[in-house]
């Protein structure tokens, strides 16, 4: 069978076929939860705020008039209801730790990261995401993972792109720095086993 | 420095895909469809306040009625205009207004010149 196209999908629920609504749902799910749970790091608000997202979608999708992607669309929507969850429960951690990463110690978080079982690394690397500002860790998960492009995330978050790549720069150092926490102790670990 | 940069984007970008999507719970999907289906509110496909054909409407009105204006304050004829005797600009009546109307008037055409301008402001803060 072929797969109908998100515009295919959109006009369908336009005539009413609410259940085409739900090959979208299939579709984005993963993503548009992944995004609101690196932003707010608690599973269960995270999932209503997906929920609202996609009923909000539903909602308004008669003025989605196409001029970018179906899915840059969903993420704006998720993206800016994650951002006033956290407002509204004034809960902003935020880290201040841009530490300049050598060759070396970029050798040594590759190192450490290698010896590690491929579970235990991303649950390490979920953890550090986690410790990032909301902002950073959306723009990071967007940038890596849904391989959006400067452009597309310019549109998501409503930031110009010489600030999106600044950001990107800068929590990408972030993420390196609280890998090396967490790899630290593993390196000292083994060398002491080595002695 | 080029090449640190290269070997960091690679390396982020293996440790994301290896950190994958995280997964709502089972019943996600059918609490939204759920929710959808209870709306049974039919969406409408974006369609702008005046179509196309409106707007044709409105321009075929205008020129109506100031052609209209135009043969009753000039006495001309519209038989006359293919000779170029519409040249000679017609008489209006002379509207005599005080100057708090006159004020009034240019306050109101203010506002409506806004109106454009606080449209566009507005979609930006408020789009989707």
């Amino acid at each position: 069978m072929i797969k109908k196209t998100d515009q295919e999908l959109i006009d369908l629920i336009l005539n009413g076929d609410t259940n085409a609504f739900g090959e979208l749902v299939d579709r984005y799910q993963n993503y548009v939860f992944t995004i609101a749970i690196r932003i707010i790091k608690v599973r269960e608000e995270a999932e209503e705020i997906a929920q609202d997202s996609f009923i909000k979608a539903f909602d308004s999708l008669g003025s989605f008039r196409g001029e970018s992607k179906f899915s840059t669309w969903l993420y704006r929507i998720v993206y800016h209801k994650s951002l006033d969850q956290i407002k509204k429960n004034s809960r902003h951690k935020t880290i201040e730790i841009i530490d300049e990463i050598t060759e070396d110690r970029l050798a040594d978080i590759e190192n450490g990261l290698e010896f590690m079982l491929s579970k235990e690394r991303s649950e390490t690397v979920k953890k550090c995401i986690a410790k990032l500002p909301a902002e950073d860790a959306a723009i990071i998960t967007l940038f890596y993972f849904d391989e959006q492009s400067v452009k597309g995330i310019s549109q998501i978050t409503d930031l110009t792109e010489d600030n999106i790549k600044i950001k990107l720069y800068r929590s990408r150092k972030k993420l390196f720095s609280l890998l090396e926490t967490y790899i630290q102790p593993e390196i000292s670990i083994r060398n002491e086993k080595a002695i | 420095m080029k090449k640190q940069f290269n070997r960091e984007d690679r390396l982020m970008k293996n440790l994301l895909d290896e950190a994958g999507v995280e997964k709502p719970s089972v019943n996600f999907r059918d609490r939204i469809m759920k929710t959808v289906e209870a709306r049974g509110a039919e969406i409408q496909p974006y369609k702008p306040l005046i179509s196309a054909r409106g707007w044709w409407s409105v321009a075929a009105f205008s020129i109506i009625i100031f052609s209209g204006l135009l043969s009753l304050y000039s006495g001309i004829s519209f038989s006359g205009m293919l000779s170029l005797e519409i040249l000679h600009f017609p008489d209006f009546p002379k509207i005599d207004l005080s100057r708090t109307m006159q004020y009034a008037i240019a306050f109101i055409a203010l506002f409506f010149l806004e109106v454009p301008f606080l449209k566009r402001f507005l979609d930006r803060e408020y789009r989707l």
